[in-house]
């Protein structure tokens, strides 16, 4: 350009015109940025193309249009361009508990009052101009709760992941055994301790029981990768083992005499588990249309298929006893979930899954010293279908509706076939009649329809409403199926911006087909058998034959068809139920700095059939809570908490099966639940209910330190209670309540020594006091059929003082 | 054409498409030709211009505007899981949830400003009233939240930010050791059963919620993880999964027929204690017909007035001192599972 013409100086005006225009239409945005679209951080290095980036001059920008707003404690420009890193923590240190105590440490692998190491990591690393990432998370490395998680890979590209878990379970560190081998699968009898009628006779028994601590373990491993794949599909596989290891304790029945009489004792059965599971998926997304298709299986073994015991009691001809421990099975599942939104309002899910359960463990004999049954293993298979579909939409600004349908089945293809067998290994006297049975292999199908509506009445208001209906249909039960309605309600309302409160009720009708206890006795039982459980000259129908009773009648024996669980007996399960549940919730804040939350809820159930019968009538329950959250000051805050929490059975029982005892009561009195039955029956009352309540308080002054402490409390108490007692029945004498009760105080403090390292310390005191009416008192002799462990229900008062080092990096 | 709309996304920059706009305000040839050159790229350079406008017209700003008040969170994003996805100095990290930054921009930093905040705060009660779309709009594509619409949480408007925390790098839910106290913002009742006397190791940050539950909707009841109850359960307990020779119907239908998994006063979850739980079903001839065990049968030296010796059925395990197989038998004598 010639700036020395006229033409020239003019074409440079023009351009600077053009440019001052063009520079006045152009706002501050450097580049349109839709959601989703990465851009590199802005740096010199990065402009790329060996352009500079400048920073934007408010002398250019149009009058109206401000740059941002610079804050007086803004950062330097140099430090908001400077990208951003992770921040990762490590923490190590020594903690103390005052005492051992099986109770306390359990779950948390805190039971020794050996110094035990403290070690939590956190780390993050992200890549500087990728999106590479790495996690390293570990949690409790010095205890036996530990937890490694290694989380890696590039977002949007694949992912790794490693779990390693510890979790332990301590079951009891009072119970005490005499045999020799506990932990194995083969119990011995010590040569001290001699064979007895009763516990009380078993020479050596007391002095020879010794400690054994029962616990177990749990050690799991997880693999797990992702990939993503063009097309908007991605691929992930897991693979995850799990070994429990320890004992738990498993009851022991044995025979006495040659009779039959048994006689049992709690011993520890080990416990050696693997299981398996695998995971195999591929998704695809997009838009509208996401889907996944699967592949699950779970693999269980177990390294032990049996637990031996040498028999105490004399008489019997059995040396001992032996149970099948679980055997090894195996489920193999398809599924597919899919979702498609068919437009912005309205949305379609469902899936489908398809399993197999099999169990192919090869039998033990009858009795260990006895025959192998006719098929030497189970051959065991179960089919298992779910398909789910739902419809999501909003049909109007102020109207959602949902609506959905499942099916479940349960098909149960293991083959039937009979079994005579001994219990308790009792080898002697042969297979009574009783004891030829078949097997029942229980399928079974449920169906659920729903719909759901939610209405906004105004801004403020929203009601729910919903309506559900299932249907059970199954094999080798008293009923063959039920159907179920439930209609709920619901509304909520925000009186203003600190007030809201709601209410919710739902009513549930159950209603069963007719219910005929003898008819799961008909698919297992041998038509001998059952025959010989009335009296002639009746008949039965057993399975649609008609066949002749065989039994001899006599003073008490009068029932004119078979049965074995009393025939007023309605398992709850199966039977006619009415349920009712109500909640109500109110949310309040009477100051900027005062939250409560109140909270209520009920329920009702109730079993028509069975309160004219026997079984459970009835079972209800409710609960109440306060919650409050104090921000006192910036630096203070505090919350306080509680709930009452009550859950009461109502059940129907009797105390006898027939009584000679004029007026007799006979077997058909007890047929019929006639009147004449009445002085055998009464009613139990149970009472679980608990109370719990927090308080925490926090200081955070702003400085370098802060502190708080936790107080929780919690009272648990179940009560049994005896009403409407027969007149026959005059030994009944009340039970102590069972009262668990737990205290813990918290004090935690943190002082920052420098930026970046802080040291914390944490006390707490923590105790436990329990009690139970069927441990507490019981020795190895309390008993002529059981012989006692000796165990205690758990208490402890602990102390424990944690202190650890933290650094950020 | 030197200059296209794609130009936008590029790293030029304002100043950079000011230079290459000025250098085309220069080009110059022969008259006429000089004139139609100017004024093709003079408009050329407007449209640009009116383009970079319709940017800001969009509603987005540069990122590090948002961290000239708001610095915190920068480092909070850049910890958070997000921050793996954008990095917190891209530009599409904040805006990418909280909407385009310009008109927000323009009123933050006015003093004493009392007015709407023109952007998506996620804060309880402001914003948009459905602020789980925001997040559904990636993470509705994720397998696990698909059954996200009509689930009960999204039907009792349970958002995504009532229990995830966005700007930090320890989210609390997902988290397991912090994980309880967020569900029992609302599940009370469950806070209470957690801390009976037998329940999973919840409050121990072991077992807790997420581990049966899926929150963003499922297919099974009560967002179960998977389809039915014992599916569930048998993710743990493969052990109880059977096929078994002798099977109890109670636990083939439904585990819940006696165990409450969040916690309760009796041993192993029971809803109430044997004997009792037990003759809620049988009650038949022989020792099993004392559905009414009462102090009596815990003995002489426990209850005064009691029975000579305790009973089985009440002492220890009570009916599972025998019938210790109660969850199915694979043994040909365990018809009554005591072996």
């Amino acid at each position: 350009m010639n700036l020395t013409t006229e033409k020239g100086v003019t074409h440079a005006l023009l351009a600077v015109a053009i440019t001052v225009i063009g520079f006045a239409a152009a706002p501050i945005a450097r580049a349109e940025s839709p959601v989703g679209e990465i851009q590199p951080p802005v740096s010199e290095a990065e402009a790329g193309s060996g352009e500079t980036v400048e920073a934007v001059a408010p002398a250019v920008l149009p009058a109206g249009v401000t740059t941002a707003p610079i804050a007086s404690d803004a950062p330097p420009a140099g430090e908001i361009k400077r990208p951003a890193q992770t921040k990762s923590e490590i923490e190590v240190g020594i903690g103390k508990t005052s005492s051992d105590s099986f109770k306390f440490g359990d779950y948390r692998g805190l039971e020794s009052s050996k110094a035990h190491v403290i070690a939590n990591i956190k780390m993050t690393r992200r890549g500087e101009d990728n999106a590479r990432y790495l996690e390293i998370i570990g949690r409790n490395l010095g205890l036996d709760s530990r937890n490694v998680r290694i989380m890696g890979g590039e977002q949007g590209n694949y992912g790794l992941r490693f779990e390693y878990d510890e979790l332990t379970k301590l079951r009891s560190d009072s119970y005490e055994t005499p045999y020799l081998g506990a932990g194995t699968t083969i119990l011995t009898q010590p040569a001290t301790v001699t064979d007895g009628a009763d516990p009380a006779s078993m020479a050596g028994l007391a002095a020879n029981m010794k400690r054994f601590n029962v616990e177990t373990q749990r050690k799991a491993a997880e693999l797990g990768l992702t990939k993503q794949l063009p097309g908007g599909w991605d691929v992930a596989a897991s693979f995850k083992r799990e070994k429990k290891d320890g004992t738990k304790l498993t009851g022991a029945p044995m025979q006495i005499g040659t009779g039959g009489s048994r006689g049992t004792m709690l011993v520890p059965e080990p416990i050696n588990y693997t299981t398996d599971q695998f995971e195999v998926l591929a998704h695809y997304a997009a838009e509208k249309l996401q889907l996944q298709a699967g592949y699950y299986g779970s693999l269980f073994s177990n390294a032990n298929k049996s637990l031996t015991w040498d028999n105490l009691y004399t008489g019997s001809g059995n040396t001992t006893g032996r149970l099948g421990q679980m055997p090894d099975n195996q489920l193999h599942q398809l599924n597919a979930t899919g979702g498609y939104t068919i437009s912005n309002a309205t949305r379609l899910t469902g899936s489908l899954s398809f399993g197999r359960m099999t169990q192919n463990e090869a039998f033990l004999p009858y009795s260990t010293g006895g025959a192998m049954p006719a098929t030497t293993s189970l051959n065991g298979k179960i089919d298992t279908t779910h398909a789910d579909i739902k419809l999501n939409s909003k049909l109007t600004r102020d109207l959602n509706v949902t609506a959905g349908y499942k099916y479940d089945d349960r098909d149960n293809r293991t083959p039937v076939n009979q079994y005579s067998y001994i219990p308790a290994d009792r080898d002697s006297g042969g297979v009574g009649a009783s004891n030829v049975r078949q097997n029942t292999p229980l399928s079974n199908t449920k169906q659920v329809a729903y719909v759901d509506m939610d209405y906004h009445l105004t801004a403020a208001t929203k009601l729910k409403l919903g309506y559900g209906y299932e249907k059970v249909t199954h094999t080798y039960e008293p009923t063959a199926g039920d159907k179920e309605s439930t209609v709920k309600a619901e509304v909520k309302h925000s009186f203003s911006d600190t007030a809201s409160a709601g209410l919710a009720y739902a009513h549930s009708d159950r209603k069963a087909s007719p219910y005929v206890g003898a008819d799961a006795l008909m698919g297992t039982y041998t038509a001998t058998y059952l025959a010989s459980l009335c009296v002639a000259p009746n008949t039965f129908l057993y399975n649609g034959v008609s066949t002749a009773c065989t039994g001899a009648a006599s003073l008490t024996s009068q029932a004119t068809t078979p049965f074995l669980d009393t025939p007023a007996v309605r398992k709850f399960f199966l039977a006619d139920r009415k349920r009712d549940k109500l909640r109500a919730f109110a949310n309040i804040a009477p100051g900027e700095k005062l939250d409560l939350q109140l909270g209520a809820s009920y329920y009702n159930e109730k079993y028509p059939d069975t309160e004219a019968g026997f079984g459970l009538a009835k079972a209800t329950g409710w609960s109440a809570n306060l919650d409050a959250n104090l921000a006192a000051t910036d630096t203070v805050s505090g919350t306080f908490f509680t709930t009452l929490d009550v859950y009461k059975t109502v059940q129907n029982g009797h105390n006898g099966a027939s009584s000679a005892t004029v007026p007799e009561i006979t077997t058909l009195d007890r047929q019929n639940n006639t009147a004449a039955f009445d002085p055998l029956t009464g009613v139990v009352t149970r009472n679980d209910r608990s109370l719990t309540m927090g308080l925490g308080l926090r200081v955070k002054p702003g400085g370098n330190f802060e502190w708080g402490g936790d107080l929780t409390h919690a009272t648990t108490t179940g009560s049994t209670g005896f009403s409407n007692i027969g007149a026959r029945l005059t030994t009944i004498l009340p039970l102590p309540d069972v009262v668990t009760r737990i205290s813990r105080l918290e004090l935690f403090g943190k002082y920052r020594l420098q930026k970046d390292v802080s040291i914390n310390m944490k006390y707490a005191h923590e105790k436990y006091t329990s009690t139970d009416w069927a441990w507490d008192g019981q020795t190895p002799t309390s008993s002529t059929t059981f012989i006692g462990s000796n165990q205690t229900s758990p208490d402890y008062s602990i102390n424990m003082i944690n202190v650890t080092l933290s650094y950020i990096f | 054409m030197m200059f296209s709309n794609s130009g936008i996304r590029t790293r030029m920059g304002i100043a950079g498409i000011a230079r290459e706009e000025a250098q085309a305000g220069l080009c110059i040839g022969n008259n006429s030709m000089k004139k139609l050159i100017l004024a093709v790229c003079s408009l050329v350079f407007v449209m640009l211009q009116w383009s970079v406008a319709s940017a800001e017209e969009s509603g987005f700003i540069e990122n590090r505007q948002c961290f000239g008040c708001h610095k915190t969170q920068k480092q909070t994003y850049q910890d958070s899981v997000h921050g793996r996805a954008f990095s917190a100095d891209a530009m599409a990290g904040c805006q990418s949830c909280h909407g385009g930054g310009a008109a927000h921009n323009e009123v933050a930093g006015e003093d004493n400003y009392t007015g709407p905040l023109k952007i998506e705060s996620f804060k309880k009660g402001s914003g948009t009233d459905d602020k789980s779309r925001i997040c559904l709009t990636c993470h509705q594509k994720d397998a696990r939240r698909m059954n996200w619409m009509g689930s009960a949480h999204q039907g009792s408007d349970v958002d995504c930010t009532s229990c995830h925390q966005m700007h930090t790098a320890q989210d609390k839910v997902r988290d397991k050791r912090t994980q309880p106290e967020v569900c029992y913002t609302c599940h009370k009742e469950r806070r209470a059963q957690a801390k009976m006397a037998s329940h999973h190791p919840i409050d121990e940050g072991k077992v807790v919620c997420s581990n049966c539950h899926n929150p963003h909707g499922s297919n099974g009841p009560t967002l179960l993880l998977k389809s039915t109850v014992g599916e569930t359960c048998f993710l743990c307990h493969a052990e109880k999964r059977g096929p078994f020779l002798w099977e109890h119907p109670p636990v083939s239908d439904n585990c819940l027929n006696c165990h409450n998994p969040h916690g309760t006063n009796n041993a192993s979850m029971l809803k109430t204690r044997p004997p009792y739980l037990c003759a809620q079903c049988h009650i038949a001839g022989g020792h099993s017909t004392t559905g009414i065990r009462s102090g009596y049968d815990l003995g002489a030296g426990v209850t005064p007035g009691g029975a000579a010796t305790a009973a089985p059925q009440m002492a220890g395990k009570a009916c599972l001192n025998c019938h210790t197989q109660i969850h199915g038998s694979n043994h040909p004598s365990g018809a009554r599972f005591v072996r």
